[in-house]
């Protein structure tokens, strides 16, 4: 630390604040072993849950690590650098930001202790570096290709949820999630999960939570006269405004008298009725004198007269439906969605077996069920109050990020730990074949793995040097062994059905020593000074 | 019904804000006395800004149709659920964790607690029946930090949002970039679905929806933000009537250094490029500043301290309500659409400016002159103004003043009160008749007690008095006002051409290559758009500058 001989950055803004080499150096490991510490205890369905309490007092409970993360204020630089890296493996895999997180924290507490005997932390990082590129091989080999089915992806959500919410909400959940994906599942076609709907209402428990092979909406007729109920429904799909809109250009100008700006009106509302009658003239021809139901849903505004007009007809009519419904609607009751009333012919028109309106306090839900072969389905949170719902939301979406996963890997990893067991004896056999000084980073590397393990042991009230030792013999002798987290001694992930996704642990891995290895190699930190530092720009 | 949903975005937008929704609430007791007279018929329609609903116990609710953007940290005490909570929260998280958890597997992380604020503690005591039997009057109003610190109002909790990503007045991650903002956007909508989860829950509601009103902030990362959620609504609400006010105070954008600076402008220029782009009608508002009050020479009925943002948001709310009181008015409203139709009858000059005057000075010898040195209205919106300025349109808004109580005035005149009124709104000149809307009301603007307390030398009606020793006159010298006179204005004029001379100008000056935070990530703003945005201030400053 030589901070009289000056450092080029304070020569360029002589107000920064700089720390170097070695204290840069340390900054950063206390940053990432602060920041492991804190989610060290979310790992694995042990883990504890976390309740965050805000500032006013609103509570948020979670378990997952990126939750975790974007919630709690982290003051210190790099543990937030980390926590946004390891959030950003979050979007593109759904899962591992906890484990991204003890990881570069045990790598740069690893490589500490080899820097500290005078390493330099390039030759570390060249040793990760190696150590990354062979465990993502040896990945490849240790990953089982199986024939993905029902089975195998129960067995797959069920292992990410009860890592998120508690067992029995776990188990509710797994079949949803799978069936949901299931449903909208096309053999070599992309998944687009945001055609599974996920809608809350606040009411009983979450563990009525369940899959609907349909849609949900939050929101119903507007209009008292309309069906609450109909069977066998027509379903109209539109984007189409029944609204009377002025135009908001010269709106105020183009009349002088009362007269005139009647007739105005009126032609416009004429534009309107026009288009009404195309709708219920379909639908006389459709419906007949049947017991049919007719049903639009509109993405555009309904006006209280033209409700009244539907009404008068008998139809049910939804106004203001989300975007993504109008696509959805057409995945479960077929149909093509309209944006005009021009070509409506009896081809473009849908069917529901079962649409009905159910209220609860203000909010009203309209169910469309009983249809023939949805593309599309929505998955009902029930939950006592807003927290239990945001929790049990942010669980099935990381549920269904796994399952969709498996479908698009086409093979799946042992879980309990057994890859980082079977990782560390690997790096070490390979260590060997190495020469030179960077063999002391791919050791790092592989003790670092092994916090996965360790740390699942002992959120499980076991002692984690015992339970390693006890999984490294098994494996010595052949197995894949996991950690049995119910008794603190082995399992056969593979019998047990415990698996995780492929492409979390791949990123996991490569994102790890990546983000590791940048902050070893910072030598120079600087806080940007102001000339005057203005403590608080909010109120005085 | 004609529903105006009101959105904010930002810190300052929601000081604002939470002014505007207090005076809502102070209109509501204000027609409760009249209904005890039996006589003072409702004059504004409150369904227009607020919605009827209900919890899941039953209760009836009446809370505003407003949507609340805040970074993490901007909602100070405020608590989402409390009106819709289902049980007490201690209970409720008590059976919820013995049904499900295993108590010694529950960790707690509680962030530093917010103390709610005197005048918080004093509502919350009103409510519960152990307050002291004083008024809101005495509680103290210092220590006011953030603006849900003097917040009366219940809100729904889908009316609240908190942007992801970035926290209030954090150093390492600052919110200072218009990129910034849209970024913020693209990852709020990502994780909260706000766009269908919160703002549709207002407008599928609306039956006759007259239109948006938005208050953003504009010097930092949410006039991006704004931007983004006003492309998204525009894909829905194409003719839909958006009147925005673009916020900004001294507070709002850093200016030590050359590159604050900078970064500051573009973020204003972006802001208004867009804003006036997706708006119907645009509208910059910036705080009052020592040096603006000077030069004015101003007023010796309201001592405002330009350097509290309580203050100066509490000024900005009385325009703001009162320049769409014609849209609320229950009996001969002017809607949203025809009032900005007739304000921008050229359809091209979509940017207005606000004049103020907080109180309309009444009472006195003689009636204010409207123009010139001693004009009681302040002009939020233009910084510079010309005698050749020419007035295309304007709305004029005096309330709290009936006609016959200018008789005084045409006493001794051949002419009658209304004469008199139309003479005083003479003086503000407009170049075409049809683009000049006038209202008057005898409907007083509210003070609730939550307003700051800077009125003096005013009656409780908020009329001129000299009296020493009124009874309404505290020990600081202030008033205590039940209400009072304001006159508004909101023109659409030649002198916007100053305010888009100065920024056309400073961003031409600005190299683009020195600004890299604007670009280099989902939301970004690169060159040619930095260049559009320049062009398209030209072409504004064009259309004005005639």
């Amino acid at each position: 630390m030589n901070r009289s001989g000056g450092s080029a950055v304070s020569l360029i803004n002589p107000n920064s604040e700089v720390a170097r080499r070695g204290q840069a150096l340390q900054l950063n490991i206390n940053g990432a072993v602060g920041l492991m510490e804190v989610v060290r205890s979310n790992l694995g369905p042990k883990g504890t849950i976390k309740m965050l309490v805000s500032g006013a007092g609103d509570i948020k409970l979670t378990k997952d690590g990126k939750v975790l993360l974007s919630e709690m204020q982290i003051q210190n630089p790099t543990a937030a650098m980390i926590a946004r890296a390891a959030t950003a493996q979050d979007e593109i895999t759904g899962d591992g930001t906890t484990s991204i997180v003890m990881l570069v924290g045990e790598f740069m507490k690893q490589a500490e202790r080899h820097i500290s005997e005078g390493l330099h932390p390039r030759i570390i990082t060249e040793g990760f570096e190696l150590a990354k590129k062979e465990s993502l091989k040896f990945l490849d080999g240790f990953a089982v290709k199986k024939e993905v089915d029902r089975e195998l992806l129960i067995s797959v959500a069920r292992t990410s949820l009860r890592t998120k919410v508690h067992r029995a909400l776990a188990d509710t959940l797994t079949e949803a999630v799978v069936d949901a994906v299931l449903t909208i599942y096309r053999e070599n076609e992309p998944i687009d999960l945001h055609m599974v709907e996920i809608m809350a209402m606040q009411h009983r428990s979450e563990i009525d939570t369940r899959l609907v092979r349909g849609l949900v909406m939050d929101h119903g007729a507007r209009h008292p006269d309309m069906p609450k109920r109909v069977k066998d429904a027509f379903v109209l799909t539109l984007n189409v405004s029944l609204e009377y809109e002025k135009s908001e250009v010269n709106s105020g100008f183009f009349y002088s008298s009362a007269e005139q700006r009647e007739k105005l009106v009126e032609s416009e509302r004429k534009f309107v009725d026009e288009k009404l009658k195309k709708i219920v003239e379909l639908k006389r021809h459709v419906c007949g004198d049947s017991k049919k139901g007719f049903v639009i849903i509109n993405q555009k505004g309904i006006d209280p007269l033209s409700l009244d007009v539907l009404a008068k007809n008998g139809i049910f009519a939804l106004r203001r439906a989300k975007r993504r419904n109008m696509e959805r609607m057409q995945l479960i009751c077929g149909g093509i969605a309209q944006n005009s009333v021009d070509d409506l012919t009896p081809d473009v028109l849908g069917w529901a077996g079962l649409i009905y309106e159910h209220t609860l306090g203000e909010e009203k839900f309209t169910f469309v069920e009983d249809v023939k072969e949805p593309s599309s389905a929505t998955i009902l949170i029930k939950g006592p109050n807003p927290h239990t719902i945001h929790q049990t939301k942010d669980a099935i979406r990381d549920g269904l990020r796994a399952v969709k996963n498996t479908l698009e890997d086409g093979m799946v990893v042992p879980g309990a730990g057994a890859f980082q067991i079977a990782l560390h004896s690997h790096l070490l056999k390979f260590k060997d074949s190495v020469k030179g000084r960077v063999k002391a980073g791919i050791t790092s590397f592989a003790e670092g793995v092994l916090v996965i393990p360790k740390t699942l042991a002992s959120n499980g009230g076991f002692d984690p040097m015992d339970v390693i030792v006890t999984l490294q013999e098994e494996y010595e002798e052949g197995h894949i062994v996991g950690v049995d987290l119910q008794s603190g001694e082995t399992l056969d992930p593979v019998a047990e059905g415990i698996w995780d996704n492929y492409r979390v642990i791949r990123n996991m891995m490569q994102n790890s020593s990546v983000i590791a290895t940048n902050f070893l190699l910072v030598d120079e930190m600087m806080r940007a000074g102001r000339s005057s530092l203005k403590a608080d720009n909010g109120m005085e | 019904m004609h529903e105006i949903i009101t959105l904010q975005f930002g810190h300052y937008s929601n000081f604002v804000g939470t002014h505007f929704w207090n005076t809502q609430e102070a209109h509501f007791n204000y027609q409760q006395l009249g209904e005890e007279e039996e006589q003072a018929p409702e004059l504004v329609n409150h369904d227009c800004l607020y919605r009827v609903g209900q919890t899941s116990k039953g209760i009836d609710t009446y809370t505003p149709r407003a949507l609340i953007f805040d970074l993490k940290g901007g909602f100070g005490s405020i608590k989402k659920y409390k009106l819709y909570e289902s049980e007490p929260p201690q209970d409720q998280y008590q059976s919820h964790c013995d049904l499900s958890w295993d108590p010694s597997k529950m960790e707690t992380f509680r962030a530093e607690e917010y103390s709610p604020s005197a005048y918080q503690k004093h509502l919350e005591e009103e409510e519960i029946g152990t307050a002291d039997v004083e008024g809101e009057d005495d509680v103290q109003m210092n220590g006011i930090r953030t603006w849900s610190d003097y917040n009366r109002v219940y809100f729904h909790p889908k009316s609240m949002v908190t942007a992801s990503g970035y926290q209030l007045n954090s150093e390492f991650m600052p919110f200072d970039v218009f990129s910034y903002g849209r970024n913020a956007f693209l990852e709020t909508e990502k994780e909260k679905d706000s766009y269908d989860e919160n703002f549709r829950l207002f407008t599928e509601e609306c039956d006759q929806l007259q239109g948006f009103q938005v208050l953003a902030d504009v010097l930092d990362g949410w006039g991006g933000f704004t931007t983004s959620y006003l492309e998204q609504l525009r894909e829905d609400y194409p003719k839909t009537t958006v009147v925005t006010y673009g916020l900004s105070d001294d507070k709002m954008g850093k200016n030590t250094t050359l590159r604050e600076k900078q970064t500051t402008l573009v973020n204003e220029a972006l802001s208004m490029s867009n804003l006036t782009r997706l708006s119907s009608l645009y509208v910059p508002v910036k705080a009052p500043t020592r040096q603006s009050l000077v030069a004015n020479g101003w007023s010796k009925n309201i001592r405002l301290d330009p350097s509290n943002r309580y203050h100066t948001s509490a000024f900005i709310s009385a325009g703001i309500d009162s320049v769409l009181l014609p849209c609320r008015l229950r009996y001969g409203a002017t809607f949203m659409s025809d009032l900005v139709g007739s304000l921008n009858w050229r359809n091209i000059t979509n940017i207005g400016a606000l004049s103020v005057g907080l109180p309309f000075p009444f009472g006195g010898k003689s009636l204010p002159q409207l123009v010139g040195k001693q004009s009681p209205l302040f002009d939020l919106s233009t910084r510079k103004t010309d005698i050749d300025d020419q007035v295309f349109s304007q709305s004029v808004v005096l309330r709290g003043l009936e006609t016959k109580q200018f008789t005084k005035y045409a006493e001794g005149t051949q002419r009658t009160p209304r004469e008199v009124v139309d003479e005083l709104l003479d003086t503000l000149p407009v170049g075409k008749s049809l683009g000049d809307t006038r209202t008057q009301t005898a409907f007083r603007y509210p003070i609730p007690t939550s307003f700051p307390r800077f009125f003096q030398s005013l009656t409780v009606e908020g009329y001129q008095t000299v009296d020493q020793y009124a009874p309404n006159r505290r020990d600081d010298g202030t008033s205590k006002v039940d209400s009072v006179p304001t006159i508004v204005r909101l023109a659409v004029s030649t002198s916007t051409r100053w305010h888009l001379e100065q920024l056309s100008d400073s961003v031409k000056r600005i190299d683009w290559r020195l600004l890299p935070q604007f670009d280099g990530m989902p939301g970004g703003v690169n060159s040619e758009e930095f260049a559009e945005m320049k062009e398209n201030l030209l072409d504004l400053y064009d259309i004005y500058n005639e």
